[in-house]
């Protein structure tokens, strides 16, 4: 049974496409043949390890990385061809700390912001700052890493984009401010329709938030889809074995972990549990256990570079 | 559904009041420091004026206070250092902020080029009335004739256009490279070691060739200053390399703006 | 009415959420025709995707645990306190413990004759 991973996201209106994104840097390849997917009001969460292709592929949908193939495309405009349009609706995260004019002071980078963005909202910038307590008077420059990032989720989220492409949201910030981060994401999501990109290490924190997730890989897409299907596809199976067990050879283009001990193993496996456990039972093993995994968990499981 | 109410791109017109007014905060040191400098200069020029006429009433002071074309020198100087504060802490690698901004890459980066050539020109104003000041002040002073207010027209736009083309040189290294200093030094080591090379090698075509990019009729002094002639300037060539070398380096601006990198 | 999910609660969040509405309905501390928090401060209270809060709610309403009223907000119905919500809650309950019961190699009466046991000494040790 070769049951493949999920790579393409089917049905619906899509805020976000992009065909076959690759992009070499010199001899390193930062994206090959990436398409994803992302439907319109998602909250799509992109994992991978450092390097994997991430930052770059947010990059592309605000043109500010070119590929050498394939297109993007943000609510059906092209990422290069209309990138003045794309960009003004979409709210941007990045992942390094030192963005905006490093001279200027934070109050006054809100205001140069708030011209270029026709929809922003004063009142909720006000909010905003008060929220993340930010300093008016500091100069962005002389910021740390937490204080310039949440000058930055003010500017992305004052304009109400219909799109946030949110690259390490909570890097650098305490766990107090994380959390409060994640509460203004919340409200965010319920005060305006938005399709939210989101790029994280910390998985944990967005579990309840992401219903979509897509995982690249040394810039390759290993899979993608919701969180419905991947609550209803992954699971991780503890099955009691008789000595010298041979295995179960059926299963092992889904298997995406395996660990053994003694007499017992326990295998994260993709696909319809009732033909997973036919299968395990077949050969000869005891389901003890069957549970859905966290999506930390399942992360690492779909990260797994045994193949 | 999200995508049936997208927002619009902002104004062009409030685009480039903002940048005007973002660059005009961004050179404040520079202005500072310049305006510092004139009031030095214009007390010292004051002062040794002053002490000049006490110690040798019957000098050159009483022929009064000349304006050549020459006297845009300071200007030209502040004119050349402006890029780097329009475009602080913006190297090309670090520019990602600037074209994150719902306005085309080439034309954002043009207009703010554009406002700060805009600002190197009120600071050029400013230059000439405190020049005229600093005339009429000695004038008073020294009882000698004020020639600066009469002085010949061109001189004037002079000031003007060798200012541009300060402002015009140095963005092309700043706008275009991560390491503008490193372009502009090469660039002068380079010129002067051929010049030396040329000299030695007993090459006087080559070398007379290369200083005329300096000294020529068409080259960068005159398209500055006009031609040098005893102790003033006139016109010379001025009218043809002027024109030539703005046209030059704004084409070399324009593509180091409108050229995507990463 | 205090909504708290468990992190180690691996089913969908809207399922949780719902279970943790009925709880609060049988428990009594959500009374009848009482405000649910609205979708938004919920979405922020659990730092949660408000369409899920939204599944949640319309879940709720299907199963008639509560009910909306238009351009007000989300409430109880009445009468939840009775045997079907009830039956639902110890379906769950019974549901873990044999899921546990299992992984850990017991058989149901095994589980049964524990749980009596428990119970008993407890209650002997309470009325002491």
């Amino acid at each position: 049974m070769r049951t493949a991973l999920p790579k393409r996201i089917d049905g619906g209106n899509l805020a976000v496409e992009t065909r076959g994104l690759t992009k070499r840097f010199g001899d390193q390849v930062a994206l090959n043949d990436v398409s994803l997917q992302v439907p319109d009001g998602a909250v799509y969460l992109l994992v991978g390890p450092n390097g994997a292709g991430k930052s770059t592929t947010l990059k592309v949908l605000l043109d500010l990385v070119r590929t050498d193939q394939g297109t993007a495309e943000v609510f059906g405009l092209n990422c290069r061809d209309r990138a003045p349009e794309v960009r003004a609706n979409i709210g941007y995260v990045p992942e390094r700390p030192d963005w905006g004019y490093g001279w200027m002071h934070v109050g006054r980078l809100l205001k140069h912001q708030a011209l270029y963005y026709p929809t922003w909202d004063v009142d909720y910038a006000a909010r905003l700052a008060q929220k993340f307590e930010l300093r008016m008077d500091r100069k962005m420059g002389v910021l740390s890493k937490g204080q310039a990032r949440r000058v930055h989720l003010t500017m992305a989220l004052a304009h109400r984009p219909s799109l946030l492409l949110l690259d390490e949201p909570t890097d650098g910030l305490d766990p107090l401010m994380r959390d409060e981060t994640l509460g203004v994401i919340a409200d965010h999501l319920a005060d305006s329709p938005t399709t939210v990109m989101l790029s994280t290490h910390h998985v944990e924190e967005v579990e309840r938030l992401a219903d979509h997730i897509g995982v690249l890989r040394n810039g390759a897409l290993r899979a993608q889809m919701s969180r419905a299907d991947l609550d209803a596809g992954l699971r991780r199976y503890r099955v009691e074995v008789p000595e010298q067990w041979p295995g179960a050879p059926s299963l092992n283009g889904a298997v995406l972990r395996r660990v053994t001990s003694a007499r017992e193993v326990q295998w994260t496996v993709w696909g319809e549990e009732a033909d997973v456990i036919q299968k395990l039972t077949a050969a000869g093993g005891t389901v003890r256990e069957v549970v859905p995994l966290s999506l930390l968990d399942a992360t690492l499981a779909l990260l797994n570079p045994n193949d | 559904m999200t995508s049936t109410q997208l927002h619009p791109t902002p104004d062009t017109r409030v685009v480039a009041a903002e940048q005007f007014r973002a660059v005009g905060l961004a050179v404040r040191t520079e202005a500072y420091f310049y305006i510092g400098a004139l009031l030095a200069i214009a007390i010292l020029v004051f002062a040794s004026t002053i002490r000049m006429m006490h110690v040798h009433p019957s000098s050159n002071v009483n022929n009064g206070f000349v304006y050549g074309a020459g006297g845009a020198v300071p200007i030209f100087a502040m004119a050349l250092l402006i890029p780097f504060g329009v475009w602080r802490s913006e190297d090309p690698s670090r520019r990602s902020y600037h074209w994150t901004m719902p306005v085309a890459r080439g034309p954002h980066t043009i207009i703010k080029f554009l406002c700060g050539w805009a600002w190197v020109m009120i600071a050029t104003v400013v230059y000439l009335v405190f020049v005229g000041i600093l005339a009429a002040g000695l004038s008073l002073i020294t009882g000698a004739p004020d020639r600066v207010a009469a002085g010949p027209g061109w001189e004037w736009v002079a000031a003007f256009t060798a200012t541009t083309i300060g402002y015009l040189l140095t963005s092309v290294a700043v706008i275009g490279s991560d390491h503008a200093w490193r372009w502009i030094g090469g660039l002068f080591i380079a010129f002067w070691v051929l010049v030396g090379v040329s000299s030695s090698f007993g090459l006087p075509d080559m070398s007379l060739a290369l200083q005329s990019i300096w000294n020529g009729a068409y080259g960068l002094k005159t398209a500055l200053f006009g031609l040098e002639y005893r102790r003033g300037w006139t016109m010379g060539s001025w009218p043809v390399a002027m024109p030539l070398w703005i046209i030059g380096s704004a084409i070399a601006v324009a593509i180091v703006s409108y050229r995507h990198r990463e | 009415m205090l909504i708290s999910l468990d992190p180690q609660d691996t089913r969908p969040i809207y399922v949780q959420i719902v279970d943790e509405v009925r709880r609060a309905l049988v428990l009594g501390t959500l009374g009848a025709d009482q405000p649910l928090p609205s979708v938004r401060d919920l979405a922020v209270q659990l730092r949660v995707n408000p369409n899920t809060v939204s599944q949640a709610y319309r879940d709720l309403e299907r199963q008639g645990m509560v009910y909306v009223r238009r351009g007000q907000g989300t409430y109880a119905s009445p009468g939840q306190q009775g045997g079907p919500e009830r039956r639902i809650l110890a379906d769950g309950v019974a549901d873990r413990a044999l899921h546990d019961a299992r992984r850990n190699g017991l058989s149901v009466d095994e589980l049964v004759a524990a749980i009596r046991n428990h119970d008993t000494q407890r209650s002997s040790e309470e009325s002491q």
